[in-house]
């Protein structure tokens, strides 16, 4: 049986903050924060927006109402929730106008959690217990405040929607072909509320150590012989920010196809670098990470073709690594062309450090608020300009904290 | 293995990661990030150190290890031999 990625959309986010003027305005070197963290602007929310409007204007974008009626489960994957039990999940699904027999729920592992929904989805479909269904999956996530701190230059967020069906246009997965790797740890977290701590440090260690473990177990699974060098074509790498693909990338070539500095960094150019580009505009991808990038490969690279194979490497502190691959698929440009993606991003407003300090701020005030109504009037009217008729969900306003969600 | 092996080891691949730095100038005792490392340079040359020294530790245990001496001494531990 055919499994994958039938559809897929990225939603950005409506407005942007450029890095160079954050690095100006914190003392830093502006060239040499887009050089390290390979990041150019970074995603940023009106306070109308969260995780509930993100992952649906994802979807919305993407899904016809036929796809809609062939939709048989919705899994959420964020660690973004704006609440402890209820899932986000049942406010998207009511925003989609999905059936009542919608099976739906959320899946959390920091930014694991949406492939984690991934694989669950793909799982599902293959196993012949979808009544012929197909499985919407949404991943979407966005930064806490971290106004003046060191990880403030490798913020953002973003929300994908993957359509997984038997009838598979983008990618099909090797659903044999997979490797896990786990170990219990505390790198970063989300222990309130309000905090995203830990220590990026360790994270980065451990995401090395995943990724070498989890290639591993890919190695023992794949059931025949896999060359780094000639197996995959282009690599998807998960990007907290993308400069650490470099690393991954590096730290896997060590193992299995060591190559000189230059050579290393030609290969990253061809193989890697297609993946990036709309993390690159996005900033963190968090659980979006591996959607965001093989929309990314599909839509940046010049030479990508039917056939080709794409490597997947997923990682959630905590932490989780795991290391997959699929097929691309003959429709993949063509439907990927039709989302639009860079069109929307470049639709964005560019925000000055100001008013993103002014937002962030605003936004802390609304957590752990039971009564709020969002400021539609903030930035030059973007509300009325960006958002009325559009069609995009937002958050109404919060009474006794009830959240209530409509179309702009 | 003699720690002053180890820590030649290292050296040489604080060299090889970080620009400008001679073998000679490294202070065992100061981090490599006072020597202009950033994260993913830290992580670099404690991979490839591994690897040269035939030995695996978690990466996520070395790090936050302060000074060069102290990621040698951690080495020492799962050294063989």
């Amino acid at each position: 049986m055919r499994v994958g990625v039938e559809k897929l959309n990225v939603y950005g986010t409506s407005m942007f903050l450029d890095q160079r003027d954050l690095a100006v305005a914190r003392g830093k070197d502006p060239a040499k924060v887009v050089e390290d963290f390979l990041i150019n602007t970074r995603s940023l929310n009106p306070p109308w927006e969260d995780a509930v409007t993100m992952g649906a204007n994802a979807a919305l974008g993407m899904l016809s109402e036929e796809d809609k009626k062939d939709i048989g489960m919705l899994i959420v994957g964020t660690e973004g929730s704006v609440d402890f039990g209820k899932p986000i999940s049942t406010n998207i699904h009511k925003a989609l106008g999905l059936g009542p027999n919608v099976r739906n729920f959320e899946t959390k592992f920091a930014c694991y959690s949406g492939v984690a929904a991934l694989d669950v989805a793909v799982n599902w479909v293959a196993s012949g217990l979808n009544h012929g269904k197909k499985a919407l999956v949404i991943a979407t996530d966005f930064s806490r405040a971290h106004l003046g701190a060191f990880e403030e230059f490798v913020m953002g967020g973003a929300a994908t929607a993957a359509l997984v069906s038997t009838n598979p246009q983008i990618v099909e997965f090797e659903l044999q072909k997979k490797g896990t790797w786990t170990t219990d740890i505390y790198d970063t977290f989300r222990p309130s509320a309000r905090a995203e701590v830990g220590n990026n440090e360790v994270s980065l260690f451990s995401y090395m150590d995943a990724a070498t473990g989890s290639y591993a177990n890919y190695l023992e699974n794949a059931g025949e012989a896999v060359d780094f060098d000639s197996s995959f074509k282009y690599f998807v790498y998960h990007t907290p920010f993308p400069g650490i693909a470099f690393q991954a990338h590096r730290t896997l070539t060590r193992d299995h196809a060591p190559k000189k500095k230059q050579e290393l960094k030609d290969d990253f150019e061809k193989r890697v670098n297609p993946a990036l580009r709309f993390a690159a505009r996005v900033g963190s991808t968090y659980g979006t990470s591996n959607f965001t990038g093989l929309a990314s490969v599909i839509v940046n690279s010049d030479d990508i073709k039917a056939g080709d194979r794409l490597a997947f490497f997923a990682y959630g502190s905590g932490a989780l690594g795991e290391f997959y691959s699929g097929i691309v698929q003959s429709g993949a440009k063509a439907t990927l062309a039709a989302m639009d993606i860079h069109a929307k991003l470049d639709e964005r407003r560019r925000c000055t450090v100001k008013e993103y300090e002014f937002i962030e701020n605003l936004r802390e005030t609304y957590i752990e608020n039971p009564e709020f109504t969002p400021d539609f009037s903030i930035l030059d009217g973007w509300y009325k300009k960006h958002y009325e008729g559009s069609g995009l969900l937002v958050l109404k306003g919060v009474k006794d904290w009830y959240r209530t969600y409509d179309f702009a | 293995m003699t720690k002053a092996q180890v820590i030649e080891v290292i050296k040489k691949n604080i060299v090889d990661n970080l620009d400008d730095v001679e073998v000679d100038g490294i202070d065992v005792s100061k981090s490599m990030k006072d020597y202009g490392a950033n994260s993913l340079d830290i992580i670099e040359v404690v991979s490839c150190s591994m690897r040269d020294l035939d030995i695996k530790i978690p990466r996520s245990e070395l790090a936050d290890i302060g000074t060069i001496d102290a990621l040698a001494d951690k080495f020492m531990e799962n050294v063989e031999g």
